[in-house]
């Protein structure tokens, strides 16, 4: 029996799209779960449906969703009580990540980091890092480490609204059900390890697990930011006085990408799913800023990624903080605590336009 | 809301004496320290009373006051160093008696009108930069500290007890803020009401009355989470 729970969709969302659905009921992990048939948005079928945990489906699309009502059919997955499940409760979202800050990451000693993969003959792959490897943000690292294990998984960073912080995910595609991970199968990998939330080695751990501890050094707003403003603070130009009087134009050209000012005002707090006095936002927020010192590997500059409303992907920045001395006190917009402010300046070493 | 303003026993406030069911007088010492409530001064003496009785104790309540009791049995309590006597909030000698009540420990504020904030909770670090000339800039935090706000409003009534309190923070002296006055959980992101240890930020403090009738007193706190 079909099942209907609307959604409302404010602007379009941009493609591709994550939907995030939470089911009242244990689900049977079978093919019938994550066949993309089972599921509807209105019209609109999903492209590929990922199982997250026993309670949860992700459903993706890979058109964009127009602006309007719409609402989610699920008919055919199974409840583990073997009855056909019939309601879906507490569909989750649409929450979109439009702003993130990621730390930059020095790798401060070479290291091989051994994947295993369980198949039937268990495959390996190794990841070398060089020691002094400098990527700007961990979606760097990830998509490195994504070219590296080719099409035998997939590494996601899976952004937790309410927490404002993201796990890393491993989702093998046909390489076994699950994956063993060892840090320093030679040299040190320790700080990959602990960057990417892990405090040991991996031991057979199933496809499509969220990892318990969030990434260091991240933290993510769905609310996005309210004004990322530029300034130059390169002069790109010199007038020069001549003898007789007249003026020229002397144009400096910048061998470096120009230093600029970038006023910015971000947004954060607990999504319409979490309850109003949920304050991790702020928590997060901390994290990374302690993290930049705390956690080997991570440093300035950081990498600010902003992904307009109508954009099919995210401008970045890299980033650093503008002055020395730094005082940093987020304003509570609204009375109930959902929208929170924060100024901060940065100067931006590499800007998208 | 409520303010504790630290308190440091030293060598001319570090002792009281207990005669418990009139056997005798017993000198008790405190631990030299900085403690930075009431409840924390109540702690140590009642460790050090424990030692002599474990019927004794001085604990605090959450109204600001100390409370010396001696269980069964009955306790006359004086003061060889007034000052301890001052700080607790007792007033003189105490006959014997299973419970005393202090008055209100001069070192705490508890504020009859709610306080508020719009900016809770911020940070404040400074950094050691570096810039390479390839443009990557590398950093170090020298100092960093959670930075508190509070949006204080103080009654007429209340002003000498409130600035009693910020006089003592102002001279440099760390403190307790309790975001509930009955609440001594440690403050954090999920534990919105705790207490924190605190040290008043900036090198001056001052305060303002609010329009002309002078019954209101306003003042936006900021403090410094302090550690020792």
């Amino acid at each position: 029996m079909p099942t209907v729970e609307p959604l409302i969709v404010g602007a379009s969302w941009p493609t591709p799209y994550t939907l995030l659905v939470t089911i009242s009921q244990q689900m049977t992990q079978n093919a019938a779960l994550v066949d993309e048939t089972n599921y509807a948005l209105g019209h609109l079928e999903p492209d590929e449906v990922v199982r997250i945990s026993d309670y949860v489906v992700e459903l993706r699309f890979a058109v964009a969703v127009p602006a309007g009502v719409w609402y989610l059919r699920i008919a055919g997955p199974e409840s583990t009580t073997a009855v056909v499940m019939d309601t879906a409760r507490d569909v989750s979202g649409p929450t979109r990540t439009r702003t993130w800050l990621q730390a930059g990451h020095y790798q401060p000693a070479a290291a091989t980091v051994r994947f295993t993969f369980h198949t039937t003959v268990p495959v390996t792959v190794d990841w070398s890092v060089a020691a002094g490897t400098w990527w700007a943000s961990l979606d760097d690292m990830v998509a490195e480490l994504n070219t590296t294990l080719a099409n035998r998984c997939r590494v996601e960073l899976a952004p937790n609204h309410t927490t404002h912080r993201a796990h890393v995910r491993i989702s093998t595609s046909g390489y076994g059900p699950a994956y063993s991970i060892a840090w320093s199968q030679s040299g040190d990998g320790s700080a990959l390890r602990d960057r990417l939330g892990e405090s040991g080695n991996v031991s057979s751990r199933a496809t499509g697990t969220t990892w318990t501890d969030p990434v260091r050094g991240a933290w993510y707003s769905w609310l996005g930011a309210s004004r990322i403003r530029r300034a130059s603070t390169e002069e790109l130009t010199t007038l020069v006085p001549m003898r007789d009087g007249a003026l020229t134009q002397a144009t400096h050209a910048p061998t470096a990408a120009p230093i600029v000012e970038l006023d910015t005002q971000l947004r954060f707090g607990p999504p319409a799913s979490a309850s109003s006095d949920d304050r991790s936002g702020l928590g997060a927020l901390e994290a990374l800023l302690y993290d930049l010192d705390d956690v080997a590997g991570a440093q300035e500059p950081l990498t600010l990624s902003h992904w307009p409303e109508t954009a099919a992907s995210a401008d970045t920045w890299v980033v650093a903080f503008g002055d020395d001395s730094l005082e940093l006190v987020p304003d509570q917009v609204d009375a109930a605590g959902r929208v929170w402010s924060l100024d901060v300046s940065f100067v931006a070493e590499d800007c998208p336009w | 809301m409520r303010l504790d303003a630290g308190i440091r026993v030293g060598p001319t406030n570090d002792t009281l004496s207990v005669n418990i069911d009139a056997g005798g007088a017993t000198t008790v010492t405190l631990t030299h320290g900085l403690y930075l409530s009431l409840a924390a001064l109540c702690e140590e003496a009642t460790t050090q009373l424990a030692a002599v009785d474990p019927a004794l104790s001085m604990t605090p309540s959450g109204s600001g006051v100390a409370l010396a009791a001696s269980g069964g049995s009955t306790a006359a309590w004086a003061w060889p160093k007034p000052a301890l006597r001052d700080a607790l909030g007792f007033t003189g000698v105490l006959s014997a008696s299973a419970l005393h009540t202090s008055a209100t420990c001069p070192h705490t504020f508890l504020a009859s009108l709610p306080w508020s904030t719009r900016r809770p909770v911020g940070w404040t670090l400074t950094r050691q930069r570096s810039r390479h000339p390839s443009g990557v800039t590398a950093s170090r935090t020298v100092t960093r500290r959670r930075r508190f706000e509070v949006d204080a409003v103080v009654t007429a009534a209340e002003l000498a007890a409130f600035r009693a309190v910020m006089r003592r923070l102002a001279a440099g002296v760390p403190g307790t803020l309790y975001r509930a006055a009955d609440n001594a959980t440690p403050w954090a992101y999920d534990e919105w009401s705790g207490q924190s240890a605190v040290q008043i930020a900036g090198p001056s403090y001052a305060d303002a009355f609010d329009g002309r009738t002078l019954q209101l007193l306003r003042t936006t706190l900021v403090l410094l989470e302090y550690s020792a």
